[in-house]
Formats: structure tokens, C-alpha cells, sequence
């Protein structure tokens, strides 16, 4: 860690561009301090490749988890709580949470006959990239939801959901015809099909960069704040950057509850267009 | 950041379909489930107190209906009651008026009775002692019927002098 320091003070020496870019460094998982989650080693290397796959748990890898079994701990317990008065502010928070993505997010934009069926999709995805956006929060911990790796995955994974969907419920053909509306006459639609193909890859793009960049941004002004203070290197410019950046803290766990309903709701959204066409 | 980071990847996948799977399984049911039921009970019990309180308010009525009915019925019997004393005080009234009356008249009787019978033992008496008087006056012996004739006569002048 010494090494590391005296790397930093280098840096801080030469000046800005080379801060920033070791700040960004810190976001990279492919440098070896990835392969470690408050200081215990993590698994990697060449002894985690199977089938060809590199297989390394690095620390973004286990907030994804953690996140996951928080998710299944927190609604496990909240489904065990039993009776029908409700017992403990946790379950309350839990339940007040699930019911607004059953009522407010899956109902509103899928409907309440299909909704049953996507709600532990969609309360998947609001649940994994809220805990995931918390988690990273943690200082020391590593933020997957601001890596493009996690956000693109989840964002395919609801475009072959939506696309699938669509085809399942109204037949690959119908589908396909249904993306551009109907009515027009017919030489426009050799100009709107295109549109519309590009629309529908929009959407997971979208998804992806929305929550990437959000969730980035958020945590570099933070540490450029943070490294406002290093540059200085004055005790009375050091705290306007510093209670900047707590303020910025603040809004950042704002910023992980709304970039959840976003993405939630979006996907919500996007499946309830796939499978109720506009006639 | 954005560079391809296969593990992630694999990753992410593996935790989402796990907790797809986890939370269809045995999360979202149970507390979806509760949810509907506890708003069903809730709906169900503000139904049944809402029932309650129709029942209450109605059977309140009925009472009040049945207390009114009850107190104009006591009014009547009361009403009735005096009606009837002032009735039996009247004819009470009446019978003792009566039988004071008579009481009186007859008590009247009574002593007229018995002052008429007085008078008549004392003219009697005074007739005979006004005859043994005047036989023993006059030392003659009369024959008794003219002598009581004379006696009467003069008794009743008696009588009115006196």
C-alpha cells in the first residue's frame, strides 16, 4: 500500500489529468487490488477458468451477490413474518416496497392479469441493481452497477425478454408486423421499419448507458471532490470540497433508489409494449 | 469501468436468474398473497362493522320505537287510573253523602220517635197522677173513661201551653 501512496503523491505531483485517471483506475476491474473485498483475497487466475470461461470472483462480482442474498434474505424473511398484521418496521419497508413495484410499476404498466406472472422479474431487477447501487455506496466496496458489464447484461437480458415475450404472446410473425403502426400508406413503412428496428435496440442501449453513467458520475464527482482536497493540499480549502462531497453522498443514495425504479419501470414498460400490441 | 469483464458478465447472469428463480419460488407469493388477503380482511371487516352498526342503528330505533310505545301506554294506564279514582272517589263520595243522609234522617226518626214516646208515657204518667191527684183532691171515684176523656182534653191544652 506504501507503493500505492507514493505512486498517488507522483501522480499528485505531476498534476490533474494523472489523478483522474488513477481515480478511474480504481474503477477498473482488471488491475490486481480488483481481486480483493476489504482486504480478503478472492478467488482468480487461471485456476477459475471452466469451459472456457474466465470465472473470477472479483469484488464487483461479490456485491452482485451480496445483493442477491440480501434481496432473497430481506423478502424470505418478510414472506415468513406471518398473519396478516404486519409485525416490525423491516417487513413493513419490504412489503411497502413490493407493493409499489406489484401496484405502481408491474400492474400500471403490464396490467393486473398479466402482471402476477413478471412481478418477480421486475422486482428482480428493482431489488439487484438497488442493493447493488447501495452496496457500492460502502466505501472500500466496489460499485457493479457503474461498470457497463453488469448494466448491459441486465439491459440483453430484458431486450430478449421483451423481444420473447412478444413473439411468444403474439407469434414471431405478428410481432415482427406489429412493431411499425398500422394504417400507413405503403411506402412509408420501408422507412419506418428501419426506425423502428433501431428504436427497439435502442431501448436495452438505453438501459444500459442510463444506469452506467449515472451510477459512474455520481462516484467520480465524489472522488474528484475528494481529490480537490489532495491537490490543494491546503487544510482550508479541505473542507468545502469535503462537505461537497457528502452532500453529493447524499444524493448519490438518491440517485440508486430513483436509477432502480427507472430501470424497473422501463423494463416494465417495454414488456407491457411487447405484449399488448397497439392496434 | 467498460472494459469487457467477463466474469461480471457471467455473473450478473447467474445471480439474476437465481434470484428470479428464488423470488418466484418463495418470495413475491407469499407476501403478494398476504397482501391481497389482508386487504380482502380489512375490506371484509370494515363491511361487517359497517353491517354492525346498520344492525345497532336499527335495533336502537326499534327500542326507541318500543320505549315511546311503552310510555304513551303508561300515560294511558296512569290517565285511566285517576279516571278511575276520581270515578270511585265520586261514587264513594256520593254513597257516603247518602248514607249520611240517611243516617241523619234516620237518627232523626229516632229521636222524634222517642220524644213522641216521652211525651206520650209522661202524659201518661201525668194523667195518672192528675187523676190520682184529683181523686184524692176531690176524694170522689170517677168513672175511668170519662175521667181519661177529661184528662185528654185537658192534657192536650197542657200540651200546646207547654
Amino acid at each position: 500500500m506504501s507503493a500505492e501512496q507514493a505512486a498517488t503523491a507522483e501522480h499528485s505531483a505531476e498534476g490533474g489529468g494523472s489523478i483522474m485517471s488513477h481515480i478511474l483506475e480504481e474503477f477498473s476491474l482488471t488491475n490486481e487490488h480488483a481481486y480483493q473485498f476489504f482486504g480478503i483475497p478472492l478467488p482468480h487466475g487461471s485456476g477459475m477458468h471452466f469451459f472456457g470461461l474466465d470465472f473470477s470472483i472479483n469484488k464487483a462480482v461479490v456485491v452482485v451477490w451480496l445483493a442477491t442474498f440480501l434481496t432473497i434474505g430481506l423478502v424470505w424473511y418478510t414472506g415468513r413474518g406471518g398473519g396478516l398484521v404486519a409485525r416490525g418496521r423491516l417487513r413493513n419497508l419490504v412489503e411497502a416496497i413490493v407493493q409499489f413495484i406489484k401496484v405502481d410499476i408491474v400492474d400500471a404498466n403490464i396490467g393486473a392479469h398479466e402482471g402476477k406472472k413478471w412481478l418477480p422479474f421486475i422486482g428482480s431487477l428493482f431489488f439487484l441493481i438497488l442493493f447493488s447501487n447501495l452496496l457500492g455506496l460502502i466505501p472500500g466496496s466496489n460499485s457493479p452497477t457503474s461498470n457497463i458489464n453488469m448494466t448491459a447484461t441486465l439491459a440483453i437480458i430484458v431486450f430478449l425478454t421483451f423481444v420473447g415475450a412478444g413473439m411468444v404472446k403474439q407469434g414471431p410473425f405478428a410481432y415482427m408486423k406489429n412493431l411499425a403502426p398500422h394504417g400507413m400508406p405503403g411506402w412509408l413503412y420501408v422507412i419506418l421499419y428501419p426506425l423502428e428496428i433501431f428504436s427497439q435496440l435502442a431501448k436495452p442501449l438505453s438501459l444500459a448507458l442510463r444506469l452506467f453513467a449515472n451510477l459512474l458520475a455520481g462516484h467520480i464527482l465524489i472522488l474528484s471532490l475528494l481529490a480537490l482536497i489532495i491537490m490543494s493540499g491546503s487544510i482550508i480549502v479541505a473542507p468545502i470540497p469535503f462537505a461537497f462531497s457528502i452532500i453529493m453522498y447524499a444524493f448519490e443514495i438518491f440517485v440508486s433508489f430513483i436509477q432502480a425504479y427507472i430501470f424497473a419501470v422501463l423494463s416494465a414498460i417495454y414488456i407491457g409494449a411487447a405484449i399488448h400490441p397497439e392496434h | 469501468m467498460i472494459e469487457l469483464n467477463q466474469p461480471l458478465i457471467i455473473y450478473v447472469t447467474l445471480a439474476f436468474i437465481v434470484l428470479v428463480i428464488a423470488l418466484a419460488k418463495f418470495g413475491f407469493g407469499p407476501i403478494v398473497n398476504m397482501l391481497d388477503e389482508r386487504e380482502k380482511t380489512i375490506r371484509e371487516s370494515i363491511e361487517q362493522a359497517e353491517n354492525a352498526r346498520l344492525e345497532a342503528e336499527r335495533m336502537l330505533k326499534g327500542y326507541e320505537e318500543k320505549l315511546a310505545e311503552a310510555r304513551a301506554e303508561a300515560h294511558k294506564i296512569i290517565a285511566e287510573g285517576k279516571q278511575l279514582g276520581e270515578n270511585l272517589r265520586a261514587e264513594i263520595k256520593t254513597k257516603a253523602d247518602e248514607e249520611v243522609k240517611l243516617m241523619i234522617a234516620k237518627a232523626e226518626d229516632q229521636i222524634n220517635r222517642d220524644v213522641e214516646q216521652a211525651i206520650k208515657e209522661l202524659r201518661t204518667e201525668v194523667g195518672d197522677l192528675s187523676v190520682t191527684l184529683a181523686a184524692k183532691v176531690i176524694e170522689k171515684e170517677l168513672d175511668k173513661a170519662a175521667h181519661e176523656q177529661l184528662i185528654e182534653s185537658y192534657l192536650s191544652e197542657v200540651g200546646h201551653i207547654s
